[in-house]
């Protein structure tokens, strides 16, 4: 499993072992049974039904599930979305990225110049500030519930740890973009 | 401090759309004057960005552990038998 190596790994985060494997137990096979009479491959099940899942815990932080469905059932209908839209179109050109605009899922491409170095930067620096912020903005951790499961005094102090956090991560993105633009202007100059 | 931690908290309104119309009027005329604000905005946006790349990096890595446990431990035999059979 994923080590954090703060309190952030708590059984109680909705995003734990618990939801996946029940998500596994009574979605995965429904999922499998429609890919498989598609002809898909085992491979293709599972690579869908891992898109239909951040695809679904993206929805809820956003809040915009409607309730009337189980998360089970949710899962299962945005894989099968996928999955169509995979066999209309070319099976072997499937990725969340190309699919999830059709869904209106993302409000613009989560498209971040140089994104995944400066992630990788940021995890090795900053892994207590981005693990604070994924919970608060993705697993809804707030207010009282943040600051028990962070060990902070109250809710105020947490939420001043989470804008202490949001102005820290940004300080980095702006060092490093100015780095990058140095890098790019001392290439042009040349 | 105290002030740059307010604006980060502005900002934050300000990118989602929760601010008031009066202060989202008011929050514009510093963004015309402020070139470090203007900087601020459009580094936060980015911050919330790699919040999603990460959320998505934590997703996928979580779904693939119980995928890998779910498939190799012969504890789980039956589950996977019933769904292997699928594929033949």
């Amino acid at each position: 499993m994923i080590t954090m190596e703060s309190v952030l790994c708590l059984p109680d985060t909705t995003t734990d072992e618990v939801f996946f494997e029940e998500m596994y137990r009574q979605a995965f096979p429904v999922v499998a049974g429609f890919v498989s009479r598609t002809q898909g491959t085992f491979q293709d099940a599972k690579d869908i039904f891992h898109d239909a899942l951040v695809i679904y815990l993206e929805k809820r932080a956003a809040g915009t599930l409607q309730l009337a469905r189980t998360p089970e059932a949710y899962v299962v209908g945005i894989a099968k979305h996928l999955w169509l839209r995979a066999v209309r179109h070319d099976r072997h050109a499937l990725s969340l990225d190309a699919f999830e605009a059709g869904l209106s899922i993302a409000e613009h491409a989560a498209d971040v110049p140089d994104g995944k170095r400066l992630l990788r930067f940021l995890e090795v620096t900053g892994k207590k500030c981005m693990d604070l912020l994924r919970a608060w903005y993705y697993d809804g951790l707030h207010g009282k519930r943040l600051a028990e499961t962070l060990g902070y005094a109250n809710e105020h102090t947490a939420a001043v740890q989470k804008y202490k956090c949001l102005e820290k991560v940004r300080n980095v993105v702006k060092q490093k973009s100015m780095d990058y633009d140095d890098f790019l202007h001392g290439h042009t100059a040349n | 401090m105290m002030t740059s931690c307010t604006d980060t908290q502005q900002i934050e309104q300000y990118i989602k759309g929760q601010l008031s119309t009066g202060e989202r009027l008011l929050f514009e005329a510093r963004l015309l004057t402020s070139a470090t604000l203007r900087a601020n905005v459009r580094a936060q946006q980015r911050v919330y960005e790699l919040l999603r790349l990460y959320q998505r990096k934590q997703v996928l890595q979580q779904a693939e552990a119980v995928h890998r446990q779910l498939f190799t431990d012969p504890a789980h035999a039956d589950f996977q038998r019933s769904i292997h059979q699928l594929f033949h």
